[in-house]
């Protein structure tokens, strides 16, 4: 299992300190954005936003592997896209590459057309406008400041509670995880080296069973841990992280609903 | 009623559901301030009588109860859990599931924030306890990323923001290495000394409590088996190990030397505050007074020699099975971590080779390199003179075979016998053969009776010899014990040691063991390896190695009691190289 | 106080969710998450793979209960979204779609001898909008083209009616239920893989579509992906029978405090 790629990095860069709400109202609105229907032609509004985020990721000082990884895992995507754009796109009508004729219904399926492929790229940019953004939330927003942003968004303090010690669990999974494997590979079971069906029907059972086993077990000191410092009181929590606005978050916010404004107007208003 | 005694309990019966008797007829008093060791063997009632005090039981594990409890006026079976928390603070063994919030700061204040404790006020109290836990300036940092010595100190920390008037530890140094016990010993003197604070602990490790102790309690099978000031309870050596509990080194040294007069104090002093000068001078002053005389030669060692070698690469005389030549291995970061810089060593058939260091000094990396799990950056590893570069994993586990620490990484079948049945499917053994090797595995480590018993149901010394026998059952030649004596108890510690003797001595088999205690190294190892900072910092016989005080302290490795008085005792002639008790006894007669 | 009184008590931990702790809930929830980053199964339409965390969530509600594993599965999902970004661009959409609805959906089935007048319904709504988006909504209007009738609503059929129908009738109201927590091992993996499989059928229309509409899908690909994925679903219903009877039968061997409303 490889670690998470995406974590985040302790920096006093401007995106670092804003308001993680204020990220947040930037995640969504890019996920509103990239819902809009789309054409070829919504392409300018896409970019804007994509060079919008990229803005903001630079800013943040994100090291551009992390942008490279980002790539990678999507490159799937993107030639699955591309290739099933080419082959199936109702507007295409420029042939470029002709491998026969194959009609189905609307589409013509020995045809990779231009207008396909043109309309593959448009969404292969939409998928990395909706990917992006919430990278940059999470490496640049500490799990301090989630925590106080869903106290602000009035999530139950179980839920935040629930969610918070959760991720800070997935660390120590990640190392039971390796110990496990690393422990059957000793008894000569590799799961790294088995093929894909193999390793679907056979290779999980001798490493999730200890593993829950495992946690089940340490759950029950968990929840000693949890339960004798008072989780579950009828007590009204204190709130100890003071989460303030500065007029720079103020400054952020109007800039960000201005560029989402910006591309709404582009997309529905011309 | 005693203004001062803030604990008590009287006659206190518990049995678990499912009619588990935990704890028998047990009385206990405690007055403020005051500092309780709890020992017994693994299974005796340590923890129950924990759980019995903070809460737990039977907040989250259920029973039956009799007799009184009662902990600073409350009875904590009667009061919810958050309200007993606010009068008694629990640590528990293992700190991974003990931290669960993103910082520091946030983990120390989660328990009096859940209490509606002022903000001010919950600032102030982490900042005091962190203090005491020496850990200023830490709070922004994410608990995952401390060693496990800081790990279990910030847990301390977030119970002391509780403000609790007593405060229970059970086995809080028992998954620490040596550092890390350190450190946490020195909190919790600290807090013995800060003032009114009673604390009751459970621990195997008696010598690191002893001078902290004003009462020890040693429990057997649920009932007390002695109970009073250290100095009437570790008189009783015998009672002692009847009971399954370690007496001090230096006390049962006394005890034989001196023919009972164990501390050359009064019995009914409350504290014990032996160090090896004292008792050397001890020795020396009866040495002088005719009362003791110095052999100058060192018995018999019980240490076993390499087996004849044969064939192959030899190294005087002894074939050599494993051989790393230069290895390095980097972990990548960020930040990028070194584990091993040009490591070179040679390990022959029929050697038994201890590997001291402290966490992160490359033991674990080491080994790994030798089953192939790591392949090192630089460098090479061979088996019998081939490199292994090439051979997957689970052929090496045919050559040599490694037991991890914790058996629950492994263990996942229906019974034992499928356990071991498991690898040796694995490697290709024919269907008719796995059976009687996998019977006469469960048999060599003496788990026949229980073999088609769910493995999780084990004890965790069972486990770990399953884990072993899973091992032995697919015949490496060489066997790799990762840290042996882990969470046993005194009477536990040496069993896994034992198999891998057997191993070398009725199977010729080659053995390495990792470890942080000194003395399995004294008495099993014929070689002893330390690795500081990814490289070797000695490597030598046993005995040799442990003379190099000045170098070992730099690796947190203390020799063996009976090595630093020898040492202490070279002006009377005692041979500084011995090793263990039994070769000191031998040495000075009367 | 008497010192012969015997007190006994139960476990009456405050941190519960359904029948189980707090803790469990939280842990498994975690694992859920981390398990977002590890691909078990490739998908057709889309270029990638499904995490075990999918399978994962489907059986939290066997494991812990129906609402505890429904609250893992949502913990998870969360998790999974900020530990692996990447992999969740429609946010918490995908937390609904890959996480949340495969665990209600399984703890819906599992004890479905009153909820069939919940499923049933349930499961035609999301029939009937999983033929509709994106091909008739907003079909061409977002750019998306016609489909072949009826040969479209007959395969998006497959994916509900099948389950519906299990969901009304005594295999789904009676048999299956009993079926999961019997003595009979075969009995036992059948009914396991029957009410993953009924569950999974549902869940496939739900998950697909966000991303149908996203990727702006032809309608022959939307055909295509129906055919394909007959025999997907069953294979991941498969795979996920395959690792949880081992799971459930070291639960019920450990000696691990049972959890009321799971199927150990």
């Amino acid at each position: 299992m490889r670690a998470p790629v995406f974590r985040y990095t302790h920096l006093g860069t401007p995106i670092h300190r804003l308001h993680p709400l204020v990220k947040f109202l930037y995640v969504m609105l890019t996920l509103v954005l990239v819902m809009y229907p789309i054409r070829i032609t919504d392409i300018p509004i896409l970019l804007i936003w994509l060079g919008f985020s990229a803005v903001l990721w630079l800013i943040a000082r994100i090291e551009l592997r992390r942008f490279t990884t980002l790539m990678k895992i999507l490159v799937g995507t993107f030639i699955f896209l591309l290739l099933i754009q080419g082959f199936t796109y109702r507007g295409g009508h420029t042939p470029l590459i002709t491998f026969g004729h194959l009609r189905l219904w609307e589409a013509d399926l020995g045809v990779i057309t231009r207008e396909g492929v043109v309309f593959g790229l448009v969404l292969c940019v939409r998928i990395l406008v909706a990917t992006s953004s919430l990278p940059l939330f999470v490496m640049t927003t500490p799990t301090s400041g989630i925590m106080t942003a869903m106290g602000k968004l009035r999530i139950p303090q179980t839920a935040t509670f629930m969610f918070v010690s959760a991720l800070s669990f997935t660390t120590l999974l990640f190392e039971m995880w390796g110990s496990i494997v690393d422990a059957q590979k000793l008894r000569a079971f590799d799961i790294d080296s088995m093929n894909v069906i193999k390793r679907a029907f056979k290779a999980y059972i001798p490493i999730l069973t200890p593993l829950i086993l495992l946690l089940f077990r340490k759950a029950n000191d968990f929840q000693i841990a949890m339960e004798t410092k008072g989780f579950g009181a009828p007590i009204k929590p204190t709130e100890i992280e003071v989460l303030t606005a500065r007029p720079a978050d103020y400054a952020w916010l109007a800039f960000i609903i201005a560029v989402f404004v910006t591309c709404t107007v582009l997309k529905f208003g011309g | 009623m005693d203004e001062n005694k803030i604990l008590s309990l009287q006659d206190v019966i518990f049995t678990y559901e499912g009619e588990v008797v935990a704890l028998q007829n047990l009385s206990l008093t405690a007055r403020r301030g005051e500092f309780v060791v709890v020992l017994g063997a693994n299974g005796a009632g340590k923890s129950t009588l924990c759980y019995l005090l903070s809460g737990i039981a039977p907040h989250i594990y259920g029973g039956r109860r009799r007799g009184i409890v009662s902990v600073a006026g409350i009875d904590p079976w009667d009061e919810p859990l958050y309200v007993t928390s606010q009068v008694c603070g629990t640590l528990m063994q293992d700190p991974e599931v003990q931290l669960f919030m993103p910082t520091i700061r946030t983990e120390l204040a989660f328990g009096p924030s859940n209490l509606g404790v002022p903000r001010e006020e919950i600032l102030r109290r982490s900042k005091a306890a962190l203090s005491l836990v020496r850990m200023d300036g830490l709070e922004e940092r994410n608990p995952r990323d401390l060693s496990g010595g800081q790990k279990q100190r910030a847990a301390l920390a977030s119970v002391l923001t509780m403000q609790p008037r007593v405060l229970v530890l059970d086995e809080p140094t028992s998954q620490l290495d040596p550092a890390g016990r350190w450190e946490v010993g020195e909190a919790i003197e600290r807090l013995k000394r800060s003032g009114d604070l009673t604390i009751v602990m459970t621990t195997h490790e008696t010598e690191e409590i002893l001078h902290l102790a004003d009462q020890v309690i040693v429990l057997e099978r649920g009932e007390t088996a002695l109970m009073g000031t250290p100095a009437e309870v570790f008189s009783q050596t015998a009672r002692l190990e009847q009971a399954g509990v370690k007496t001090p080194a230096l006390i049962l040294f006394q005890s034989r030397v001196f023919s009972g007069r164990t501390t050359g104090k009064n019995a009914g002093e409350r504290k014990i505050t032996l160090t090896v000068d004292e008792v050397a001078q001890r020795v020396e002053s009866a040495v002088q007074a005719g009362e003791l005389k110095v052999r100058q030669t060192i018995p018999a060692s019980p240490i076993p020699h390499p087996a004849e070698g044969n064939s192959g690469t030899e190294k005087n005389g002894h074939t050599i099975l494993l051989e790393a030549r230069g290895i390095s291995v980097q972990y990548p970061g960020p930040p990028a971590v070194t584990a091993l810089k040009d490591v070179s060593m040679q390990v022959s058939q029929g050697e038994i080779v201890g590997i001291v260091g402290q966490n992160g000094s490359g033991k674990s990396t080491l080994v790994k390199c030798f089953v192939g799990l790591l392949r090192p950056s630089k460098g090479e590893v061979f088996f019998n003179g081939e490199s292994i570069r090439k051979i997957p994993v689970g052929e090496m586990s045919r050559r040599v075979g490694l037991v991890l620490q914790n058996p629950d990484y492994q263990l996942f079948t229906a019974s034992c016998l499928d356990e071991v049945r498991f690898g040796l499917r694995n490697v290709g053994v024919a269907e008719e053969e796995i059976q009687p090797r996998a019977e006469q595995a469960l048999r060599r480590v003496g788990l026949s009776e229980v073999a088609d018993l769910f493995p999780f149901r084990l004890s965790f010394g069972d486990r770990r010899k399953l884990a072993v026998a899973a091992t032995l059952a697919l015949e490496p030649q060489v066997l790799i014990l990762d840290e042996p004596t882990t969470a046993q108890d005194h009477r536990g510690r040496y069993q896994l040691a034992d198999l891998a003797k057997r191993f070398h001595d009725e199977q010729g088999g080659t053995v390495l063991m990792i470890t942080h205690d000194v003395d399995l190294i004294a008495h099993y190892a014929n070689r002893l390896i330390v690795l500081y900072n990814g490289q070797v910092l000695l490597d030598g016989p046993t005995a040799e190695v442990f003379t190099q005080v000045e170098k070992l302290r730099r690796s947190f490795v203390v020799p063996p009691v009976a090595t630093q008085l020898a040492i202490k005792l070279a002006p009377l002639g005692v041979p500084p190289d011995i090793m263990t008790l039994d070769q000191l006894y031998a040495v000075l007669g009367s | 106080m008497s010192q012969q009184t015997e007190k006994v008590s139960s476990r009456k931990t405050t941190g519960r969710i359904g029948g189980a702790s707090i803790a469990w809930v939280t842990l498994f929830g975690a694992l859920i998450g981390v398990t977002a980053l590890i691909p078990i199964f490739p998908y057709v339409g889309g270029g990638g793979y499904v995490p075990l965390a999918t399978p994962f969530a489907a059986i939290a509600p066997l494991l812990l209960g129906p609402i505890g594993g429904i609250v893992a599965a949502i913990i998870g999902g969360v998790i999974g979204m900020f530990i692996a970004p990447a992999a969740y661009p429609l946010q918490l959409v995908d937390v609904i779609i890959g996480a949340a609805s495969p665990a209600i959906l399984v703890a819906l089935m599992i004890k479905n001898k009153s909820l069939w007048m919940i499923n049933a319904p349930l499961f035609i709504v999301i029939g009937i909008l999983g033929w509709l988006v994106p091909f008739y909504f907003p079909g061409a209007r977002g750019g998306f083209g016609k489909v072949p009738e009826p040969l479209y609503f007959i395969l998006a059929a497959l994916y509900w009616i099948p389950s519906t129908i299990i969901a009304v009738t005594p295999l789904g109201t009676r048999l299956m239920p009993e079926w999961i927590v019997s003595k009979k091992r075969t009995q036992r993996y059948a009914g396991i893989f029957l009410v993953i499989l009924a569950a999974m059928l549902v869940w496939w229309i739900p998950w697909t579509r966000p991303y149908w509409y996203l990727y702006n899908f032809s309608s022959e690909l939307g055909v295509a992906t129906h055919l394909a994925y007959s025999w997907w679903v069953v294979a991941l219903s498969a795979i996920t029978a395959v690792i949880t009877i081992p799971i459930i039968e070291a639960l019920e061997r450990s000696g691990l405090p049972k959890i009321e409303g799971s199927i150990w």
